[in-house]
């Protein structure tokens, strides 16, 4: 353990207690009223900067054409990558950027990250850089997409980046071995969950997330809830974790880990037992196949489909983040900024970025671009079509937290056996509290 | 001659005393072996073919792949990366022991007021979470126009509150008269800390080396944080530990090429290691002594 100096223990102190306050950034909270002029392309050198968590890893050759096409169109701009290693550094990073006052121009967000900075007045809304509250591009985007860019307010303050959705990966030699098909309901994944399950194979392991965060063991709970018909979160954000709903998803994963059918574990468990030949599923998001394609490489045959459906249909979830222009860019940064922003989600630049990434294209209108991708990848049809009706949880800075008392309340069930409504209660109980909190 | 010393250093072993031997044998080897498997098995996974890594039972030998190593290896600026560490983690460690030196004889040896408050108040950091101060330790890093440098990988860990503590236990221990005869000779504070006290507090001085070393060479948040990715340059003041993090990302990792990189850069420090052993022991042994008087 080690100290700091005097002096960096005080201004903590100050800083601590400054955020205490209200734990927004600072800055008034007035956004700029719509000029009714989309800002212009500047013609001037300028450069602006870009916090991801894409170039750090694997995605870095199609970030980086992503920028070189821009540069190449508008040579007058430099897009400056700032990469970090995961999104939870990043957005730590981002936060004490903006308390030092040197935000980058454009950072990736969640969307509760955003209404943590819009709270604080930290970012610009898409009507100031558009000149409208809904540019024209927006209509091109999927509707679950388009949705998903408006903050509490009702006012489009994101644009979108890396969408992508929950499909379903499984060894389909596995099942065939077993007298399995292809699950089309949540009952029938469960039958071949247990059906599987036998000789050291466990039909799926999870990761069920933390109480830092969320992971997409706690992604599936909140669609086995909502497809049960229950609802985690009224539209303006008030949580309802012990919902009816949300115990019978919570009690289907505790029956399905009771006969065996499911574990959890960390670091995508489900990939790396399905390609240890332990386990026969894995739910995971579609922009990860290039992953559970090369661990699973050519030791069984890969079967990949939509997410099964519950009594209220097919239901998904959005995953990915989206990118918000900060406030503090001067007024040249931001028209450079929202330039790129719309280059980067025009159609050609989605059809690239996608095949590339692996993440799926914010617009249809990528899809004729896309057409040897898809013959290859027949899963991206299934997949794309559910950006229209995927959802997203409520905008709100204490939902990011409250995932993680979801995510608490999966570990509490699973692995130390509490009951499904206690753990709920416990996780509902906390997430008011956050909300109470703002 | 030699047959003689052979024998006189080898027990003759009977029925019991070979069974011994060679149970204790096998310990040491089952030993060691669990130690060397884990390095063992990310060789291998850094040289196997794609989705090798999540086998079971696990692959045990290298499929040769030496297109992972080739990938990792023009990933980032190892090299650059590496002297970084190393540059880091060695400032660290020096201003470290000076700090530990300094402020564990002031607390230990010497009589002032509020003595025991100031030690309280030194150790009450400990107390303090490092996550909560990061935020607030930035923005002080840019009011002082020190992030991206390797100032800030170095400075703000350049005391250690359980290295100062453990120094302050030593030189409490060095009975007093020992300090008031060097005192009565006419020595300085600064000349008995020097001939007396730093003598005596070696063994402290070496675990505070050795665990500050293994942290800053750790460090990954820290540098994240207050650094900023510039894996292209080979100016990048960042280190090893956060070029690793190059090939996971948030749909998954590269297991065989983060492998290999884990290969290449912890290679040379077991090597160095292996081959200062002896060095590294003997040092640890005499320091010992030196606190048996």
């Amino acid at each position: 353990m080690r100290v700091r100096t005097a002096a960096v223990a005080a201004v903590a102190a100050l800083s601590l207690s400054a955020c205490a306050g209200g734990g927004t950034p600072a800055g008034s909270n007035s956004a700029a009223a719509p000029s009714g002029h989309e800002l212009a392309v500047p013609t001037t050198p300028v450069t602006i900067t870009f916090e991801e968590a894409m170039t750090i890893g694997t995605l870095k050759p199609a970030m980086d054409k992503l920028v070189a096409d821009f540069q190449a169109k508008y040579p007058n701009i430099t897009v400056k990558l700032q990469g970090d290693p995961d999104y939870a550094t990043m957005y730590t990073k981002e936060k004490a950027e903006v308390q030092a006052g040197n935000a980058p121009t454009i950072g990736q967000v969640y969307e509760s990250w955003a209404s943590y900075f819009q709270s604080g007045g930290a970012i610009t809304p898409i009507s100031e850089l558009a000149g409208t509250d809904t540019p024209p591009q927006l209509a091109g985007f999927y509707k679950g997409v388009q949705k998903d860019l408006a903050l509490g307010d009702g006012k489009n303050w994101m644009w979108p980046f890396n969408k992508s959705v929950l499909i379903l990966f499984y060894n389909a030699d596995m099942l065939k071995a077993a007298g399995q098909s292809e699950p089309k309901t949540w009952d029938d994944y469960a039958t071949a969950m247990k059906a599987v399950s036998t000789n050291g194979v466990t039909g799926s392991t999870i990761d069920p997330g933390t109480a830092a965060g969320a992971a997409f063991g706690t992604q599936w709970f909140e669609i086995l809830t909502k497809a049960d018909g229950g609802a985690l979160y009224d539209a303006d954000g008030t949580p309802h974790l012990n919902d009816a709903g949300a115990v019978k998803a919570m009690t289907y994963l505790k029956s399905l880990k009771d006969a065996h059918a499911l574990a959890t574990g960390k670091n995508y468990p489900g990939e790396t037992a399905l390609g240890a030949l332990k386990g026969a599923f894995d739910i995971s998001s579609a922009a990860g196949y290039g992953f559970e394609k090369k661990t699973v490489g050519d030791k069984l045959t890969l079967g990949i489909s939509a997410l099964p459906s519950g009594p209220q249909g097919a239901v998904n979830e959005l995953t990915g983040t989206n990118m918000v222009v900060f406030k503090n860019a001067t007024a040249d940064q931001k028209a450079a900024a929202w330039a790129f922003m719309k280059f980067i989600t025009g159609p050609e630049e989605q059809a690239g970025w996608a095949a590339a990434s692996g993440y799926l294209p914010v617009t249809p209108q990528a899809l004729p671009q896309m057409q040897d991708f898809i013959a290859q990848n027949p899963y991206e049809t299934a997949a794309v079509s559910q950006l229209d009706t995927a959802f997203a949880l409520p905008p709100y800075n204490w939902i990011f937290k409250c995932q993680g008392y979801e995510a608490t309340a999966i570990q509490d069930v699973l692995d130390n056996g509490a009951a499904p409504a206690d753990a709920l209660k416990t996780a509902q109980d906390a997430c008011a509290t956050a909300k109470t909190q703002g | 001659m030699k047959t003689a010393s052979r024998k006189g250093r080898r027990p003759a072993f009977g029925g019991a005393g070979r069974a011994g031997h060679y149970a204790r044998l096998a310990l040491a080897l089952l030993i060691g072996a669990a130690f060397v498997f884990p390095f063992y098995w990310t060789v291998v996974i850094s040289l196997g073919k794609p989705g090798e890594f999540s086998n079971f039972p696990p692959a045990l030998w290298p499929h040769w792949q030496w297109s992972n190593w080739s990938r990792a290896w023009n990933a980032a600026p190892w090299v650059r990366l590496f002297a970084n560490t190393v540059l880091i983690a060695s400032g660290t460690v020096l201003l470290c022991l000076v700090t530990s030196l300094l402020a564990g004889f002031a607390f230990g040896v010497l009589r002032f007021p509020g003595r025991k408050a100031l030690t309280l108040l030194v150790l009450s950091v400990l107390m303090m979470p490092g996550t909560v101060l990061i935020i607030p330790d930035y923005v002080l890093a840019n009011d002082l126009h020190l992030l991206n440098t390797y100032w800030i990988q170095i400075i703000p860990w350049g005391a250690s509150v359980f290295g100062i503590f453990l120094v302050r236990q030593f030189f409490l221990a060095i009975p007093q008269e020992i300090l008031d005869a060097a005192a009565l000779d006419g020595a300085s504070r600064l000349r008995v800390l020097r001939s007396i006290g730093m003598p005596m507090v070696r063994p402290a001085l070496l675990i505070i080396a050795v665990n500050v070393f293994l942290g800053s060479w750790n460090s990954f948040l820290w540098p994240v944080i207050m650094t900023s990715s510039t894996m292209d340059s080979s100016n990048t003041v960042q280190p090893v530990e956060v070029g690793l993090s190059i090939f996971s990302s948030a749909e998954g990792t590269d297991f065989p090429g983060l492998a290999a990189a884990v290969t290449f850069t912890t290679l040379p420090v077991m090597v160095f290691f292996l081959v200062l052993q002896r060095q590294f022991i003997r040092g640890a042994l005499s320091a010992a002594g030196g606190v048996r008087g």
